[in-house]
């Protein structure tokens, strides 16, 4: 029952969750993978939900929750792929995920991670 | 109409899982769709978090003019409820989750309904009428 992939391109990992996860998987895949951005020392960190079939309060607090962990290691989180169903519903319950930086798609993520790692390492740029 | 026993993770998906199925088989747009499994999904994460274990019973509705609408039952024997203005306060939660749940809920849906008795459990019914 793989719910879950883990990428790692150059220092970001890119990470998929499916569509049925259940909420003991969802803090497990929370466990691993700040062990991989332990381990791979990663300076960014991409949450693809592009496949997920609907986000709840329970998974908006573990993401909002897992990015800030990640920016505790010192890493950026960006999450990509939230559908225009789950953005309505999202909006509809009065969710929202501060903590996180959001992307339309992997490709846009992936641009926009570069530019968070170039402004950790060189904060003075953003003064 | 059908019924989910909730006692674990897992029937939490398993109640998805019947709400998406039930959903689409009446032919509920996708967005109303996703609207009906997330409620869904905060209320059997409710029986589980508080009421320990429940169930979920799932019924298809007819109102007189004919439209169809589909109603999810949550019942659980927990502790109950003991304050329900708080309880459906958005923000306030006595766990761990954001105090979204129940509110979320009633704002995805038509229909809310909630009923609690301290030591005797608590009854939610939702319903999403077809547009």
């Amino acid at each position: 029952m793989d719910k879950t992939s883990l990428l790692k391109l150059g220092n970001v990992l890119i990470l998929s969750i499916e569509g049925e996860i259940n909420d003991l998987s969802v803090v497990s895949m929370q466990e691993m993978l700040l062990r991989e951005v332990m381990n791979t020392s990663a300076r960014g960190v991409v949450l693809n939900i592009s496949r997920l079939e609907i986000m709840d309060s329970y998974m908006a607090r573990v993401l909002s929750d897992t990015a800030r962990m990640i920016r505790f290691m010192g890493g950026s989180t960006i999450l990509v792929g939230i559908n225009p169903m789950i953005a309505l519903t999202m909006v509809d319950m009065g969710l929202d995920i501060k903590e996180v930086k959001t992307a339309l798609n992997l490709e846009a993520a992936l641009e926009m991670m570069k530019g968070l790692i170039l402004l950790a390492k060189y904060p003075e740029v953003n003064a | 109409m059908s019924r989910v026993e909730i006692c674990s993770e897992q029937d939490i998906v398993l109640a998805r899982q019947v709400a998406r199925k039930t959903a689409s088989g009446l032919g509920f747009s996708l967005v109303d769709q996703t609207r009906i499994i997330t409620a869904v999904s905060e209320l059997a994460r409710n029986i589980f978090t508080y009421g320990i274990q429940g169930w979920m019973i799932v019924q298809e509705l007819k109102n007189s003019t004919g439209v169809v609408g589909l109603e999810f039952v949550f019942e659980d024997q927990g502790p109950g409820i003991a304050d329900l203005q708080l309880a459906l306060t958005a923000g306030y939660s006595s766990g761990q989750g954001l105090g979204l749940g129940l509110t979320g809920a009633k704002r995805l849906m038509d229909e809310f309904d909630l009923q609690s008795k301290l030591g005797q459990g608590t009854v939610v019914r939702i319903v999403k009428w077809m547009r």
